[in-house]
């Protein structure tokens, strides 16, 4: 069964809607649900993926990856552990991450943790393990990013990208490197801040 | 009860695959063993997850969907795998008890290799990094260590016992980090023998000439 994948004008789906296509997806191997969940995360995972310094190719043979673990991993996806988009995260994450190991990529080799690999795939929680981010403090963290100031905001998002991208924006503001940095260490922190104001 | 954690911008890059291996191994080791450092990696793991939601879209081929659905009626792997990763060898014995197994996977130590009285070193071979600058160091207990500054920055989790450095004391399950602007002189507690997993990415600076010597003499720097 082929579904045409057209560019749908609707607004994206939110975090209890994602859940519930990975839900459809494990349950019933939905594939009108699996087309939905492809519309909503393939471009944003591609994109992340180039913003990583992924070329087009690459980026579109990990994106696809990215789904055909989602699709085969549904069933074991724990929505009282992490979100979609925290779990694809992580799975793109580590894709890339064993991408640049084949490659040899001239960036120092990142570690691949064997916990967020676990996270990925996820293995069972251990019997101690109490949900580390229940859907309340994911909500809370939501909040939390959305209150940041534009700056801290922007700065927040650069940090989960290397060194080539800093180095970009830095020439772009016409700033020191140093400077960019700086800045990224002080939004993580103002970040912090924010999470541990309120427990949840 | 854990009292020295990694800073958030070391966890952050570990969530984004920004850390290189040598110091991602040693605070993965931490986070391994500690719930309040699994927990702040989760929320960068969410935090990357908005990022990624938020990221420009980038459109995807046209049969982009079609392939995808073919890969999974194919049931072929997504991906060449990284070769699965044998066992550990070559460790220190009470270090394989001390490290979780699945840090260690494909992991090659060294015998413990004398390096002055009462102070024993293990380095560590990592897959996929040629040069990994990690290392396993044990002191006898109330072994004072030569005073040092530092080349570049020094990762350090404590496996076991403790030590004092003027600065605080450090437990096992604790995480330091020292950078050039950091002197100390670790004593080690009498309560036992203190093993610590540690990276250093420059060698570190003896203040007595003897401990230079002797760590160049025993190949522990160069």
């Amino acid at each position: 069964m082929a579904l045409a994948v057209d560019v749908l004008n609707a607004a994206p789906p939110g975090a209890d809607e994602l859940v519930a296509l990975v839900t459809a997806v494990a349950r019933h191997g939905d594939r009108a649900a699996f087309a939905a969940l492809f519309r909503a995360l393939a471009p944003r995972v591609k994109g992340f993926l180039v913003r990583s310094g992924a070329d087009a190719g690459v980026a579109e043979d990990l994106t696809q990856e990215t789904l055909v673990l989602v699709w085969r991993k549904a069933s074991a996806f724990d929505a009282s552990r992490a979100g979609v988009s925290t779990w694809v995260f992580t799975i793109a994450r580590n894709l890339w991450i064993d991408q640049c190991r084949r490659s040899l990529h001239p960036a120092a080799l990142p570690q691949q943790s064997a916990w967020l690999a676990d996270l990925a795939d996820c293995a069972p929680a251990n019997d101690d393990d109490e949900p580390l981010l229940g859907e309340q403090r994911r909500q809370h963290l939501r909040a939390v990013l959305a209150s940041l100031p534009p700056e801290q905001a922007e700065a927040v998002q650069l940090a989960y990208f290397n060194d080539v991208t800093h180095e970009h924006i830095a020439t772009t503001l016409g700033i020191p490197l140093g400077t960019v940095k700086s800045r990224i260490r002080l939004a993580i922190a103002a970040l912090r801040q924010r999470l541990d104001g309120i427990e949840l | 009860m854990i009292h020295h954690h990694p800073a958030d911008h070391h966890l952050l890059a570990l969530a984004s695959g920004q850390m290189d291996s040598g110091r991602g191994f040693v605070v993965s080791a931490h986070v391994e063993t500690c719930r309040v450092c699994q927990r702040r990696l989760q929320e960068f793991l969410a935090v990357g997850g908005e990022v990624l939601q938020a990221s420009e879209p980038v459109n995807v081929s046209a049969d982009a969907f079609a392939q995808t659905l073919r890969r999974i009626d194919a049931g072929l792997p997504a991906a060449a795998a990284i070769t699965a990763t044998p066992t550990p060898v070559g460790f220190p014995r009470e270090c394989v008890t001390l490290l979780p197994s699945r840090l260690l996977q494909g992991c090659t130590g060294q015998p413990w290799r004398w390096i002055g009285p009462g102070m024993r070193y293990s380095a560590i071979e990592i897959p996929h990094a040629a040069q990994s600058n990690v290392f396993l160091l044990k002191i006898a207990p109330g072994r004072t260590m030569p005073r040092h500054s530092h080349g570049g920055c020094e990762f350090t989790q404590i496996l076991s016992g403790s030590f004092n450095d003027g600065r605080a004391r450090f437990d096992a399950g604790d995480f330091d980090e020292t950078d050039p602007h950091v002197t100390h002189q670790p004593v080690v507690t009498d309560e036992g023998e203190c093993i610590c997993l540690a990276y250093l990415d420059a060698p570190l600076r003896f203040e007595s000439w003897v401990a230079r010597a002797a760590a160049r003499w025993t190949g522990f720097q160069n």
